[in-house]
């Protein structure tokens, strides 16, 4: 459906995206998720047609519509935008917000999608409200149903969590995935936060220095990252030093673990371990001892910071009634599902 | 000081036909009003056109429209009106320069220059209010109009200017107001507007505070009523939040 090949984007003598190659299948959502001034946006903005590509290909179904020698300009790309301020026009109604680009649409036709879209967003009767009467969240689902009305082949949506609170971000990344899912529309979102990329996306790319570091399901990425930084970017955790003692088993100073080990890890190597805070469990019982050197209370758990008998830090999720003293020995082990390890 | 106001003085005839001195200060009021009402249809116009040139994406409307305004704005009015009043109708082609300065009345010449001087004048001003309008909105305007098919004249004229106009009409205020006093220069060219007929007035009659008192009255009423009727039309056409949203 939606088709990034090799694509390089400039401004001026700056290359901010080079050779980055992506594929999105019909009804697929994908994300671009990156630090600020990573390249994400300038790749949404060139999917949209308002940055040049200066070398590659964008294939939207099946048709080339932006190369370096010729593009497409954005209004004939069908491709629907929700921005990070929403871009709502202030002087028009929501109504005629979200009816805005299907002027070629009879009258009586345009009522009933507006109608259909404000159902979908859940603002069934509230047309004929103004942008500026609504709240933030109100705001971006206009915003939303806005890009969707002239049924587009593509969503793009830049950042569009990031002017929200906390909680509503959380509901309403829910919310837009379902009504997506339901209008089974293909969609790129970009942000810099990764729980609003795994509770939206089927496919997360994680970009660093105008690339794309690994492209998959959000699920891979925190258990089989592909180098050090998508390890490092997603997720917490820590590395800790070990040695591969055969292809199904490393060994760390919390014992050896049997699974299997990444392959580009040799026999015999020094590595370094990825440790996640779900990985080290709390167990009075084990012989392995550690001390708490910090701890973030965050509700339903704990995050307890434990220094190991050789000095390396690890981290733990603890339940909450599990409380103990910022320099208390407490008994851990290492569950590992996933190794991820690192040649040296 | 020694002044005997006579405040009368309006109601005394001229001795030219059966007018009285204060037919003199209507018919002064409706050159003013006219010229100014011409002028700013020009300025309106001409400017609004000039500040998209400004804003479009390619480089030479932008630079036309850049040039004519530091034109327009770097030379004094007066001596532009000079320009179109004495030099221009030189240069147009014979025909048309016998028709301006023969055939044409006086009056009628003068109000043509004089509209055109204050109107082509008035219009690098109102470029710059409506560029700086269009250019107060946040780059996500344009770029969800163009995202939803819109062309860009159709991206102007139904996203950008709406907004970009109600952003700038209190400066345009000032500009609408300016181009009934800078009209006042017709009177050094023989048009007989409301400044001209002061003078008049305060020559044949020697009572020269009564009649500026006067003249200041009227222009300060009218352009009292103006602006006004531009806070009506403000707070008729406002959006809440729209200046707010601007620069984001």
């Amino acid at each position: 459906m939606l088709n990034v090949q090799d694509i390089t984007l400039r401004y001026g003598a700056k290359t901010i995206v080079e050779a980055l190659s992506f594929h999105l299948a019909e009804g697929e959502i994908g994300c671009l998720l990156g630090a600020s001034g990573c390249g994400k946006t300038t790749v949404l903005r060139a999917i949209a047609g308002f940055e040049p590509v200066a070398h590659g290909r964008i294939v939207l179904a099946g048709v080339t519509v932006a190369e370096s020698v010729a593009s497409v300009p954005p209004e004939a790309r069908q491709i629907g935008m929700v921005f990070q301020d929403y871009a709502l026009f202030p002087h028009l109604s929501i109504a005629g917000n979200i009816g805005f680009g299907l002027s070629r649409m009879p009258r009586a036709e345009r009522d009933a999608r507006v109608a259909e879209l404000l159902v979908l967003v859940g603002l069934d009767g509230q047309g004929g409200r103004y942008p500026h009467e609504l709240s933030g969240g109100q705001q971006q689902r206009v915003a939303l149903a806005r890009a969707l009305a002239p049924r587009p082949r593509l969503l793009l949506l830049d950042e569009p969590f990031s002017n929200l609170d906390v909680e509503l971000r959380e509901r309403l990344a829910q919310d837009v995935r379902a009504i997506l899912k339901a209008a089974g529309t293909t969609a790129v979102l970009v942000t810099h936060d990764q729980h609003e990329a795994f509770a939206v996306a089927d496919m997360v790319g994680v970009m660093a220095g105008g690339q794309i570091r690994q492209w998959a399901s959000p699920y891979q990425l925190y258990h089989e990252p592909a180098d050090r930084f998508v390890a490092d970017f997603i997720g917490e955790g820590v590395f800790l030093p070990g040695r591969v003692t055969g292809s199904q088993c490393v060994e760390i100073e919390l014992g050896q673990i049997c699974r299997i080990v990444p392959i580009h890890c040799c026999p015999d190597c020094e590595v370094d371990v990825l440790i996640r805070p779900d990985d080290i469990q709390h167990d009075d019982a084990s012989p392995i001892q550690a001390r708490v050197v910090a701890k973030a209370f965050r509700g339903a758990e704990f995050l307890y910071t434990l220094e190991l008998a050789s000095g390396n830090r690890v981290l733990s999720l603890v339940p909450s009634h599990h409380n103990h003293a910022i320099g208390e020995m407490i008994g851990i082990q290492a569950e590992i599902d996933h190794v991820i390890a690192f040649a040296r | 000081m020694n002044y005997n106001w006579d405040w009368r003085v309006f109601f005394k005839p001229t001795g030219i036909g059966n007018e009285i001195y204060l037919d003199w200060f209507v018919t002064g009021l409706g050159w003013t009003i006219a010229l100014a009402l011409s002028a700013w249809v020009i300025a309106l116009l001409l400017g609004s056109l000039l500040g998209v040139m400004r804003t479009l994406p390619g480089r030479y409307a932008a630079r036309i429209a850049g040039a004519y305004v530091e034109l327009f704005r770097n030379v004094p009015l007066l001596v532009q009106l000079f320009v179109w009043y004495f030099i221009v109708p030189d240069w147009l082609p014979e025909p048309l320069e016998d028709w301006f300065k023969q055939d044409l009345h006086p009056a009628i010449s003068a109000f043509i220059s004089v509209t055109i001087c204050l109107g082509l004048f008035t219009a690098a001003r109102v470029c710059e209010q409506v560029r700086t309008g269009i250019q107060a909105l946040p780059r996500g305007q344009a770029m969800a109009a163009y995202a939803l098919g819109l062309s860009l004249p159709q991206v102007y004229r139904q996203v950008l200017l709406p907004q970009a106009f109600r952003i700038i009409i209190p400066p345009l205020t000032s500009e609408f107001l300016n181009v009934f006093k800078n009209s006042s220069v017709a009177s050094l060219i023989g048009l007989m507007e409301l400044l001209a007929q002061t003078k008049q007035t305060a020559e044949f009659t020697a009572n020269l505070f009564e009649a500026f008192t006067l003249a200041t009255l009227i222009y300060f009423t009218l352009n009292m009523g103006l602006m006004l009727f531009m806070r009506w039309v403000e707070k008729r056409v406002r959006v809440p939040g729209l200046i707010a949203l601007g620069g984001k």
